[in-house]
């Protein structure tokens, strides 16, 4: 019993997050050491833009994408060069769903409708 | 703690070496030792459960019915817990409260904190704890069992330990994967370290191009080699080296970063690194 419940543990502690991690597999049941991975930052990255004639900084992100991939607003981490994020703009993708948004001071993203985090608002 | 507890040997088939990967595991799985590591992971678990979720779970909090009953058991059972009556039951009570708020109220109810991994390694933690004999050492329960047998433990404050390697593999698992998921070029590059920096110390208007940027790849590189390093922490041999440096590494999150109890739950975690007789000596040494 005791080699049952360890091989079971092992297999859910390495191979439940291989799967979470490397196969992508989005199952909440299993576990997950990070809360981004690289793909979601490129995701994300491509679709921040700096709209023309603004002294701050506006970014607008797909809420639904972000809400699957990201459960905290990637604004909070990548805001990181502001000059990188406006040549990124340059090939936002085209079918950005979000509204544009707000980055404050702190970093804490502002949305047009008040909120102030993307997950559970 | 008494005499019994100290003067007991290892049992003879724990000391041989063994031959192979089929004796090692064989012998890991049956061995025995000290429970004072079983009581302090119990009492340390409970009191991460108690700071990460107490103020959150205050009864006037209590958005539904649902998350007010389970309130009220959670602050009762991880009392009991944390004094060590009826420790099995309390903490297997404790871990499926913990599994409701990450599960259900985290994923279900996108209470968005009690999703993060820091909630998830606590809970898998309290389960694992279930399976330590928790309850012989530094508890209510080994105290009522002296009592009932006349100032003699029938527990002899020594258990099955196999449990321990349980929180080995989580640890292993856990530095592994971050260090994994850490290796694109984006955290190479220092952006998430500068992120952080910029979100909690300078604000996002700080520009680019401070002569100290530099500072950001090699931190993020660092940690990137100490994760994968701290895999190894399982080994005894390496536990000497790389122990101090994922101590200091946890405390530097501590310091500088909200991570709430993760900090404190990996230090807990720790606690399995060591045999439970090295735990129980060091112990009845400071007591």
């Amino acid at each position: 019993m005791r080699a049952v419940i360890t091989g079971a543990f092992l297999l859910f502690a390495f191979g439940g997050a291989f799967l979470r991690h490397v196969v992508g597999v989005r199952v909440s049941a299993l576990p997950k050491w990070q809360m981004f991975s690289g793909k979601s930052l490129d995701v994300v990255r491509a679709q921040l833009f700096v709209p023309d004639g603004e002294d701050e900084v506006h970014v607008a992100m797909d809420r639904s994408n972000t809400k699957t991939v990201f459960p905290l607003s990637p604004a909070l981490f990548y805001p990181v060069d502001l000059r990188r994020v406006a040549r990124q703009a340059c090939h936002a993708h085209e079918d950005v769903r979000a509204k544009a948004v707000r980055m404050t001071k702190r970093g804490w993203v502002e949305f047009e409708d008040g909120t102030h985090n993307i997950c559970g608002k | 703690m008494t005499d019994l507890e100290q003067n007991t040997k290892m049992p003879a088939s724990a000391s041989r070496e063994p031959t192979s990967w089929r004796g090692w595991i064989e012998r890991e799985l049956a061995r025995e030792g000290s429970c004072i590591s079983a009581g302090l992971i119990r009492i340390f678990i409970a009191l991460n459960l108690m700071v990460r979720w107490c103020e959150d779970l205050l009864l006037y909090r209590a958005t539904n019915p649902p998350l007010f009953a389970v309130s009220c058991v959670f602050f009762v059972v991880t009392f009991l817990m944390l004094i060590g009556l009826w420790s099995r039951v309390s903490t297997v009570l404790s871990a499926l409260c913990a599994l409701s708020f990450v599960a259900y109220f985290g994923e279900e109810a996108a209470h968005e904190k009690w999703q993060h991994h820091h909630c998830a390694i606590l809970m898998i933690g309290t389960f694992l704890t279930a399976f330590l004999p928790c309850e012989r050492s530094l508890s209510v329960d080994a105290w009522l069992n002296q009592q009932k047998h006349g100032g003699t433990s029938t527990h002899q404050g020594r258990g099955p330990m196999w449990a321990l390697w349980l929180f080995r593999i989580q640890l292993s698992t856990i530095y592994f994967w971050t260090a994994f998921d850490k290796c694109y070029i984006g955290f190479f590059r220092g952006d998430r370290l500068e992120g952080y920096f910029r979100q909690y110390y300078l604000g996002s208007d700080a520009m680019a191009g401070q002569s100290w940027s530099f500072v950001w790849p090699i931190l993020s590189v660092s940690t990137v080699l100490l994760e994968f390093a701290l895999v190894l922490l399982v080994i005894p041999r390496f536990r000497k080296w790389l122990l101090p440096m994922g101590i200091a590494m946890h405390g530097i999150f501590y310091t500088f970063l909200p991570i709430a109890t993760f900090t404190t739950t990996m230090w807990t975690f720790y606690v399995a690194l060591f045999t439970p007789d090295e735990v129980g000596r060091t112990v009845r040494r400071l007591l």
